[in-house]
């Protein structure tokens, strides 16, 4: 039996409990960027899963690592683009 | 110290408070893909209502679709684009489910409802929308399988899941330009999940040699069992 707060739709069906994640969210929006650039600052853990959109019209597409030893994403590659990511924690 | 209600799960890791951004099942569906060809294509999912996150399925055996990218648009999304692979012409199913944020609710003024508020007074949860967005697990990909060729993953039997990814999954090869020069080019990892297990590959023009690999990320299974 878990514990904690469970909840339930109207057909009894459960829609929350504790061994499920729900997900913890921090988007970081860039203008466009034509050159490698690092983000710094960011919430990065070990358990942290970044998302990565990129919107570009240049057939070489970037390459975003996450560092999360020094809470940071590293983005490398040539071209023009803009990018967004978000955090998620799920361990 | 905050002060409010607090909830966490087995893992220690916050599912409602402030500092979490939650999200509700607004919409859910199907869209029939029909191609004129084998190979790639694409179609567009229009919901009848906006959202945040869109994740996907698809369970027929010779069709396959490319998970979205678990990120929310910056502003609501009306439609999604699906990039899919067809072995053959028949008609396929592709599952769609949508969420949207709590914080998007009005609070309730009427009816029996359990709803927490964040510390500006927007919903954070509500049981006016009981259908909250649940992360089943991530799978990261550590490599690719050579290009046409299949790799398996166990999954639970019993649990209907949607799919996302996460991070960069894809892999570069060589092309010819107009003028015969150089172009970088990309093959996209698209999945599909038959009973018990899901499938991944690889898939692009055929006749490539592989190029670089990005292998940064994975897939995210929602779970939308009951939804």
């Amino acid at each position: 039996m878990p514990q904690g707060l469970q909840v339930f739709d109207s057909s009894g069906n459960v829609t929350l409990d504790t061994s499920t994640f729900t997900l913890k969210e921090t988007i970081y929006e860039s203008s466009v960027i034509t050159s490698a650039t690092t983000v710094t600052g960011l919430p990065i853990t070990s358990s942290t899963v970044v998302s990565v959109d990129i919107t570009t019209s240049d057939p070489n597409i970037p390459t975003v690592t996450v560092d999360d030893a020094n809470d940071q994403v590293i983005v490398s590659g040539t071209g023009t683009y803009s990018l967004k990511f978000s955090l998620w924690d799920i361990p | 110290m905050p002060s409010g209600l607090e909830i966490y799960n087995d893992s220690g890791v916050l599912q409602i408070g402030t500092g979490s951004t939650n999200y509700y099942m607004i919409e859910k569906g199907t869209t029939t893909v029909t191609p004129g060809a084998v190979g790639v294509g694409t179609t567009t999912i229009t919901p009848s209502n906006s959202f945040d996150i869109i994740c996907l399925n698809t369970s027929d055996t010779t069709f396959w679709v490319r998970p979205p990218p678990i990120i929310s648009a910056n502003g609501l999304m009306s439609s999604y684009t699906a990039a899919w692979y067809s072995a053959d012409t028949s008609s396929h199913t592709i599952s769609w489910w949508c969420f949207r944020k709590y914080t998007a609710l009005s609070a309730a003024t009427s009816g029996q409802h359990l709803e927490l508020y964040n510390a500006d007074g927007t919903v954070a949860f509500s049981t006016q929308q009981p259908k909250i967005m649940r992360v089943f697990s991530k799978i990261p990909i550590t490599s690719f399988p050579t290009y046409g060729s299949t790799t398996t993953t166990t999954c639970p039997s019993g649990v209907t899941l949607g799919w996302c990814m996460y991070g960069q999954l894809f892999q570069t090869y060589t092309s010819s330009g107009p003028m015969g020069e150089p172009v970088d080019r990309q093959r996209a990892t698209r999945l599909r999940q038959l009973s018990g297990q899901i499938n991944w590959r690889m898939e692009g023009p055929a006749g490539r040699s592989n190029g670089s690999d990005i292998v940064n990320g994975g897939f995210v299974p929602i779970n939308v069992t009951d939804y």
